[in-house]
């Protein structure tokens, strides 16, 4: 369908855009590479020795094919600091960082999707501004803030709650949801608070649509509307923020799973930097990035299969 | 302005946003204490009258440094802001008042630039570059940008084709004249808007950064640092990581709300025309 | 009482509130439809006619209410409906159309479905007999003269026409068999031609249902063939009512002289078209003493400014103008 092709060519070219950003800044490191590596002391043989394994000699569009070849056949280059493959490095800490960014993302749709409906809806005005206020402070605290009010209650007054470790889900399910729970709570607060505001005004306008109207004059009660016209409407325009929920709660594990100890793809990233582990870091740049492309295309063509006026838009 | 002082949002943001502003500006002229002293022998002090806000875990002032980091937080934010909308909205209003190819390759220059996560943006360039004010500041405007880019060119391109567009061009005014003085002052409110929600990130991604020990740089004091400090003195003070965290807080939740006060006047003046 | 009234306004008024401000919208309003009646109600845009309308299913805009008077459907006073009931009625024993098709239909549902649950909604016993429910929906479809009912069934309203959904929108509306159909500015959208069938699937509705119709527009051309009866609007109050062609052919009230004498005809080809001078007052301007069309009218004399005008009956027609008595007198002074 053409539709979809449209999305996944568009796809490849950001991709295509991402991977040269990405080559060219580390480019522009300061300094020599091999160098930064060897130290000053090195002997200027082994210097050139390195530069050559590392293709310093050739020209930047040689290098990117090479960097970009490899990286497809999946082989993102060798850490500096742990001496190991960085695929190798990846795929042992993504499975953390995967588990943590689906709870969190869950646990936001979860929270935000029934208090916007329930916003929206203004007839119960008790919860209102309770709910109002934690929607506007769930975008006003920072996530690592929120963690650690989240320590303090969980942790340390209520001792019910692990503040710092991972448990894998082979060694105990119920260890590994507890050690997570914190966590995902965390970084989901934003990521709910967003859906919430989102999802409120979306209803809010639809309300005032014209087949709202119509709905109403065939006999349909307001609640009818609501669950069987409204929200299928509302709800497609927050298919377009997940691209950005995504990017929200990649960006956010970076920061708490340094907060909990956690050893996911965020704690390498952070340690990475301080060792200055460039092929770490540019492989897990990459990475992170290839992932919230690809999510956003999904996004959009999941948006193409629930509306069917963009679907078709591509026939006419 | 008489419709700014009627909005409940509005108000509330700016009262949240003149207590800090009071501290940094505040703090500009008059400090306690000077914010990097340390004095081991009064440290985790609670409120007093030596000490207002009580003393840190080095028994630094904490008053004093939140007036310190305050201005910094301000300052990285006014940078951030500044320079996102003067790159960002030329590019969008060249994207969405010409259109077509080059408002194609704009956009997916910026969608580009959108698709990275923001913290990865600043991350990546503090590796490559290191640690410095100038690199915080140039990551969060790369993170900004797109933002004020993608606002400008959905306003632009939406008025480039209205009436009184067509008129002014019938007239002969050039594009330049066009977009600076018949487009632009439309997208006054969206930007405005934009703008108060991007001071608000740029605050959360610096202390983030800052929190994980790769923006500000100790000793000068920052937020994000105060609460990654404060953190391991939980259990005998927990006061003082609720203090930069407030401060942080305050001062995001005042951006949003003026954001949402210029927003629903806005949309208010739009449906009374 | 008759028992084909189907639907009858008592002294009906409405009012907004604006700025903490009451805003009358509709004055005293009275109209009646038989059962099988097509009526037209007519007047300029912002003359209240369209708020009747939605007054009737109960869809006003939120900051109106009522200030007195009645509205009867079956001689029931609907005005006294709960939601509950409201529901239960509005699509089923009587229903609306409006004048803007383009948006009317949730863009997300199939038309077929959309359909689907209005039946449902109104009779439960259908919801399993799935092929008896698309046979009614299928003959429906059949019937507001849509072809290839199959295919408007599973498409989605964005591949529709304006004329195809405003069909569609009739389909839904008479689909449960009402005895009332609203239909709000209901061709003003639609192109002529589109028009013309829209209004004669209307017209064999009527006539094959015994389908009674309160037709709105601001269009006397349209309603002059269209309608039985006409009651002629402005500024909120009813000013004037009779046949449709009686009265269109000789207006009394000097504002529907002045609406019909600008319908632009194949007659008055050549001549400039005359209209009435100024606009509907705004809803801020209007003042409930006297007569409403006073600032238009060529003929005003004091007495308009500050006395409420009486309803009049004269020759078949339903009148509020002071200076038809004024007419009355002349008349039979002559003809003694």
């Amino acid at each position: 369908m053409h539709f979809f092709r449209r999305k996944l060519l568009s796809t490849l070219i950001t991709l295509f855009l991402v991977s040269v950003l990405t080559f060219s800044i580390f480019q522009m490191l300061p300094g020599d590479p091999a160098t930064l590596i060897l130290g000053i002391d090195a002997q200027p043989s082994q210097i050139e020795a390195l530069r050559a394994t590392m293709d310093l000699d050739k020209n930047p569009v040689v290098r990117y094919t090479l960097w970009a070849t490899k990286a497809l056949q999946g082989d993102l280059g060798v850490s500096y600091k742990y001496q190991r493959p960085v695929s190798e490095l990846i795929f042992s800490s993504i499975n953390i960082t995967a588990q943590l960014a689906t709870l969190s993302f869950l646990i936001s749709l979860l929270i935000g999707i029934p208090i916007g409906i329930l916003l929206a809806k203004r007839d119960k005005k008790r919860v209102i501004i309770p709910l109002s206020m934690f929607s506007q402070l769930g975008m006003a605290i920072p996530s690592f803030c929120v963690a650690i009010i989240l320590i303090e209650i969980f942790s340390v007054k209520l001792h019910v709650l692990p503040s710092l470790g991972y448990i894998p889900i082979g060694d105990s399910l119920i260890g590994n949801i507890r050690s997570l729970l914190l966590p995902s709570l965390s970084i989901a607060t934003g990521g709910a608070a967003i859906i919430i505001r989102f999802l409120r005004s979306n209803i809010i306008s639809e309300k005032n649509k014209d087949y709202v109207r119509t709905n109403r004059s065939i006999g349909l009660s307001e609640n009818q509307i609501l669950y069987t016209h409204i929200l299928r409407n509302s709800l497609i325009p927050v298919l377009t923020i997940f691209g950005i929920l995504i990017s929200d709660v990649l960006g956010g594990s970076i920061i708490i799973e340094n907060v909990f100890s956690l050893p996911g793809i965020g704690k390498l990233i952070t340690s990475s930097i301080t060792s200055r582990d460039l092929p770490l870091i540019q492989a897990l740049v990459m990475y992170l990035s290839i992932i919230v492309i690809i999510t956003n295309m999904i996004v959009d063509m999941l948006y193409g299969v629930i509306d069917p006026r963009i679907r078709m838009s591509g026939n006419e | 302005m008489n419709k700014y002082l009627k909005n409940r949002n509005f108000i509330i943001g700016f009262i949240f946003l003149s207590i800090i502003l009071i501290l940094a500006f505040g703090g500009l002229f008059f400090k306690p204490y000077n914010p990097s002293q340390i004095d081991i022998a009064n440290k985790l002090q609670g409120f007093s009258r030596q000490h207002i806000l009580g003393t840190d875990h080095l028994g630094r002032d904490i008053l004093s440094r939140l007036m310190v980091g305050s201005t910094i937080s301000l300052e990285i934010g006014f940078f951030v802001v500044l320079f996102g909308a003067l790159i960002g909205i030329p590019i969008g209003a060249i994207a969405g008042y010409y259109g077509g190819k080059i408002d194609e390759i704009i956009m997916k220059l910026i969608d580009t630039l959108m698709s990275f996560p923001g913290v990865l943006i600043a991350l990546m360039l503090i590796a490559v570059f290191n640690v410095s004010l100038s690199i915080i500041i140039l990551a969060l405007v790369l993170i900004a940008l797109p933002k004020f880019a993608r606002i400008s060119r959905s306003g632009f391109y939406k008025y480039r084709e209205s009436p009184f567009v067509l008129a002014t061009k019938a007239r002969g005014a050039s594009s330049f004249r066009i977009m600076l003085f018949h487009i632009l002052p439309h997208l006054v409110p969206s930007l405005m808007v934009t703008a108060s929600l991007t001071f608000a990130t740029a605050i959360i991604s610096e202390a983030g950064l800052s929190y994980l020990g790769l923006g500000i740089q100790p000793p000068t004091p920052s937020f994000g640092k105060m609460v990654s400090e404060a953190q391991s003195y939980i259990l005998q003070d927990p006061l003082y990581v609720f203090i930069p965290t407030l401060a942080i807080t305050i001062l995001v939740l005042g951006f949003n709300l003026i954001g949402d006060g210029i927003q629903d006047i806005s949309e208010k003046d739009k449906n009374n025309e | 009482m008759s028992k084909d009234l189907i639907l009858e306004i008592n002294n009906f008024s409405l009012s907004f509130i604006i700025n903490k401000q009451e805003i009358n919208a509709v004055n005293d309003v009275s109209l009646k439809v038989e059962k099988g009646e097509i009526v037209g109600l007519v007047g300029e845009s912002g003359c209240g006619k369209s708020l009747t309308a939605l007054s009737i299913v109960n869809l006003a805009p939120q900051n109106s209410f009522v200030v007195q008077g009645e509205i009867k459907i079956h001689d029931e006073n609907v005005l006294k409906f709960t939601s509950k009931q409201w529901n239960e009625r509005r699509g089923n024993d009587f229903s609306i159309i409006f004048q803007e098709p383009m948006t009317a239909l949730d863009p997300l549902v199939k038309i077929g479905n959309q359909i689907k649950q209005t039946i449902v909604i109104h009779n439960k016993e259908f919801k399993k007999d799935k092929i008896k429910l698309k046979q009614m929906i299928i003959d429906m479809l059949i019937s507001v003269q849509l072809k290839d009912p199959e295919l408007i069934y599973n498409s989605y309203p964005h591949q529709l026409s304006g004329g195809m959904r405003q069909r569609v929108l009739i389909a839904l509306a008479l689909i449960n068999n009402p005895c009332l159909l609203v239909a709000d500015e209901a061709t003003t959208a639609l192109d002529v031609s589109v028009q013309k069938q829209v209004l004669n699937i209307l017209s064999t509705m009527n006539k094959d249902r015994n389908l009674s119709i309160l037709f709105i527009s601001h269009d006397l051309g349209i309603v002059k063939n269209f309608c039985d009866r006409i009651y002629v609007m402005y500024a909120g109050a009813i000013v004037e009512s009779g046949k449709a062609n009686d009265l269109i052919e000789n207006p009394i009230h000097p504002y529907t002289k002045g609406l019909i004498s600008s319908i632009p005809s194949f007659s008055k080809r050549g001549s400039t078209l005359s209209t009435i001078k100024g606009n509907v007052p705004t809803l801020l301007k209007r003042t409930n003493t006297g007569c409403p069309f006073v600032e238009r009218c060529l003929i005003s004399k004091k007495i308009c400014l500050s006395e409420k005008v009486p309803q009049q009956n004269y020759n078949n027609r339903s009148l509020y103008c002071h200076l038809i008595d004024l007419e009355k007198s002349i008349k039979e002074k002559y003809d003694e």
